[in-house]
């Protein structure tokens, strides 16, 4: 009854269009790869809808071009984003040591140890650091928020470096313009507050002072965070998966990110005073399983009662505070890279082949490339 | 990897699966010889309602047995029994309509009366699912049915005919609602698919993944969460933008839907209703009625709103009875209002616009006839006037019924401007522009192919545009279902 009758050519405007938007694509690909291009597109992002994703991959990525090696990442939740200043891990650091490193917060606001574990994997790719110090605590194993990571996860570039391909993770990893064009699409629908707080080397400074709320304010607002005052396993998994990830390569360090002891007042918690001895023994656990550090703070040091912005996060006087012990507990620990490593532009000086050592540390470093 | 599971997994018309889907039962429709085309397609509607649950193919293979029966019945039985027929044939839809659309809706208010007067101690949800497209098909079962009925056509003794004519797959998930004689006709026909019916057919697809992709989702993107669900925390300026956004997003994804299922009919072809005309440049509330859902408009008219002119008329002859005139159209919107829902917000939205036009009805009867055409100022300040109260009376269209008070008091709220950042606003901006542009590109013939009329180079470029559009739209993340799907 019906039959098909075609005769070609057909669709010859449709085809001509296909090949403008080719020769389109490519042309402003190439001019998206010229240094006046990269002017002209100012924005980019690599897909995900998390507020601190994009700048923190944006961020690693100049810090990577400008150091160019990043040593160590300070990978958790809002409170290392806010709660950790790297220049100060680094000083501390050098100070106790006599070795500079680099070191990069990729705090993102939500992270739990479940999607950690996957990005960490994307970061050892990606940047070869030759520690991820991991900040952790009871919270991220008891809070519903589930939002953060299903953000981060869902970025088709971040499944790609996963391993999961697909046409947009390929061209996030490739296209500068697809970037660009993304970076400019997420602007229209946020506009820029999201990036501006966070600094070069991953800190945010947004949390300076201390919040508006009251501290009664703050208990219920975090108590109403709180599902069940229970350790979950999908969590526990997740930590599990990101400490087996420790290697002679890469050493995976866990610390516990301390919160205001006001915390632990927590309605929710009143019905299982046993939680927070039982979290601290599963990080012993598990820290021991893979024979990796462990620093627990919570107990051991005391944060200056104007540390606080909020009885979860630190502020600037914190913040300072904390991350110097942080970098002073570092120094304390051996995460040197065992293989031979080749050191950089400018190490051994004169021509020829760079000269080699054991050690990642004892390569000396171009002082143009140090980000002071 | 794709799984394939996962592209044939609920096919939305939108999908990869939907194309991948049709291009396989193109290549085996047009393989097969040529009586066993329908059955082709009637496989293939089967097969695309399983993608999406087994017991809505089954509810729909068992409403097509009920009409098939029916009406041969009404078609034989003797003229005191039609009447006892049809009424059978239709309790039968509306008794399946209302228990799978309704039945969960309603019951809550039941349930909580009597939770009320302490008669329960429980409420009472099945958490039923709705069979895709089941509002759609059901008007068309009734409209099969009465006009058996009426003798305006006779009864099918074809199954796979009544069967298609329910369930055929490009317009399953949301109409349009056709009519029996003009749907069989065409089943029934020899048809040469040339060149120029393959153009069309891709230029209505085209249109409609623009429509649906690139403006419609473009702007649902956009609008801030909650300021449909909490207007109340709002000012007048965000509420009032966000809702005349709001009523492009429904119109484009609603006309882009049409025109992809009509897109893809005309390559099997036969060629399905059309749905707009323009709607947003009418110059009255009737006239947007006549241009909005076409195809529902037209069922309502003929199945509703004569009969109960009708009725009326036989009551009180006279033209100038302004009740002959508001009534009508009050009850016909009424109806329709139900028919999108049974939450009262639904009833609230259609007894205004059934208002609006006995209102109008009303206005027409008195007022002076004159033959001298209207100043070119005075039409476009009537399609302005005429889109802006349409649009700010369909809140509860959207919104439930106390958000649609907040929303309209909101309306007079003027407080600080939370979401209208030069940065938000500029891509629905551009959305609206491209949908008034379509608009006016189909303007002259009232089709979704003025772009076929546009010189080569137009055509062209507009293509390459539209093609860039669309390879960014279909980037992002998952698209979200038709309105209208879940009427």
């Amino acid at each position: 009854m019906k039959s098909l009758k075609i005769k070609l050519p057909v669709g010859q405007a449709f085809f001509q269009a296909v090949l403008w938007l080719l020769v389109f694509c490519v042309a402003i690909e190439a001019f998206a790869r010229t240094s006046a291009g990269r002017n002209f597109f100012q924005y980019e992002s690599y897909g995900s809808s998390h507020p601190h994703f994009d700048p923190q991959v944006i961020r690693i990525k100049a810090r990577e071009v400008q150091d160019g090696q990043i040593d160590c990442i300070i990978l958790g939740d809002s409170q290392v984003l806010y709660g950790i200043d790297p220049t100060i891990v680094e000083q501390a650091y050098f100070d106790s040591t006599g070795n500079t490193i680099h070191c990069q917060n990729f705090g993102l606001g939500g992270l739990k140890p479940i999607t950690a574990y996957p990005l960490a994997k994307l970061l050892i790719k990606n940047f070869h650091p030759a520690v991820i110090v991991f900040g952790t605590d009871l919270f991220d194993y008891t809070a519903v928020q589930a939002g953060s990571d299903a953000s981060i996860m869902s970025s088709p570039w971040v499944k790609y470096q996963l391993d999961d391909f697909s046409a947009d993770g390929w061209l996030i990893e490739n296209s500068n313009s697809y970037r660009s064009y993304l970076g400019a699409d997420r602007y229209l629908l946020n506009g820029e507050e999201n990036a501006n707080h966070i600094e070069v080397n991953g800190h945010s400074l947004k949390f300076s002072e201390k919040t508006n709320m009251s501290q009664q304010e703050q208990v219920d607002y975090f108590d109403s965070l709180l599902d069940r005052p229970e350790i979950t396993g999908e969590q526990l998994d997740g930590l599990h998966e990101l400490l087996a990830l420790n290697s002679a390569e890469t050493k995976i360090v866990l610390f516990e990110t301390p919160v205001d002891p006001i915390f632990f007042t927590l309605q929710k918690f009143a019905y299982n005073r046993k939680v927070y001895p039982d979290f601290r023994n599963m990080l012993e656990n598990e820290a021991a399983y893979v024979n990796t550090d462990l620093w627990l703070t919570q107990e051991t040091i005391q944060i200056p009662t104007d540390g606080w912005y909020d009885i979860v996060h630190f502020n600037k006087v914190g913040s300072e505070y904390f991350s110097r012990l942080l970098g002073e507990h570092l120094s304390g620990i051996t995460f040197r890279v065992t293989g031979v490593v080749w050191c950089g532009v400018g190490g051994g000086g004169g021509g020829g082949a760079p000269p080699r050592s054991e050690n990642l540390y004892d390569c000396p470093r171009d002082p143009s490339l140090r980000s002071g | 990897m794709i799984q394939m599971t996962d592209l044939f997994s609920k096919l939305s018309i939108t999908s990869n699966g939907f194309f991948v889907f049709v291009l396989l039962t193109l290549g085996i429709y047009y393989l097969v010889p040529k009586k066993a085309q329908n059955y082709v397609l009637l496989i293939a509607s089967y097969l695309f309602c399983f993608t999406w649950d087994w017991t809505f193919a089954t509810i729909l293979f068992a409403s097509s047995i009920v009409n098939y029966w029916v009406a041969l019945k009404l078609d034989k039985a003797e003229d005191s029994a039609k009447t006892r027929w049809v009424w059978i044939g239709v309790a039968a839809n509306l008794g399946v309509l209302l228990f799978y659309k309704y039945f969960d809706q309603t019951s809550v208010y039941f349930f909580k009366a009597l939770l009320r007067i302490g008669l329960t101690n429980e409420l009472l949800i099945l958490d039923l699912l709705q069979p895709i497209g089941i509002s759609f098909y059901t008007l068309q079962a009734i409209s099969y049915l009465v006009d058996v009925y009426r003798k305006q056509i006779p009864a099918n003794h074809s199954f796979v005919e009544v069967s298609l004519y329910l369930g055929y797959f490009p317009k399953l998930l949301a109409g349009p609602i056709e009519r029996a004689q003009n749907f069989f006709k065409q089943l029934q026909a020899d048809v040469e698919i040339g060149n120029d019916q393959l153009v069309e057919s891709f230029i209505k697809i085209f249109v409609g993944l623009v429509r649906k992709l690139v403006i419609s989702e473009t702007i649902v993107r956009m609008i801030p969460l909650g300021v449909f669900a909490a207007p109340q925390k709002y000012s007048m300026p965000d509420l009032l933008f966000w809702w005349l956004t709001f009523a492009f997003v429904i119109y484009n994804d609603f006309a882009g839907y049409t025109s992809i299922a009509r897109g893809v009919s005309g390559l099997f072809g036969i060629q399905l209703s059309p749905n707009f005309e323009q709607p947003f440049f009418s110059t009255s509330y009737i006239d947007f009625w006549n241009r909005w859902h076409i195809s529902l408009s037209n069922w309502l008219r003929d199945y509703i709103y004569l009969p109960v002119s009708r009725a009326m008329l036989r009551r009180n002859p006279s033209g100038r009875y302004w009740p002959n005139l508001v009534i009508p159209p009050l009850v016909t919107m009424i109806v329709s209002g139900i028919w999108h829902g049974a939450a009262p917000h639904f009833i609230l939205w259609g007894a205004l616009n059934g208002l609006l036009q006995g209102y109008e009805r009303v206005q027409k009867m008195f007022a002076k006839k004159t033959s001298i055409p209207l100043p070119r100022w005075r039409q476009i300040s009537n399609i302005v006037v005429t889109l802006l109260i349409l649009i700010l009376i369909n809140a509860p269209f959207k919104m439930d019924f106390t958000q649609t008070l907040a929303f309209w008091s909101g309306l007079f709220r003027w407080g600080i401007i939370q979401t209208l950042s030069i940065h938000q606003i500029i891509k629905p901006i551009l959305a609206i522009g491209l949908s008034f542009f379509i608009d006016v590109m189909q303007l002259p013939a009232k089709d979704e192919l003025g772009l076929l009329r546009l010189s080569k180079p137009a055509k062209v470029f507009l293509l390459t545009v539209g093609l860039l559009l669309l390879f960014l739209s279909t980037r992002q993340a998952a698209v979200a279902p038709f309105i209208y799907q879940e009427f």
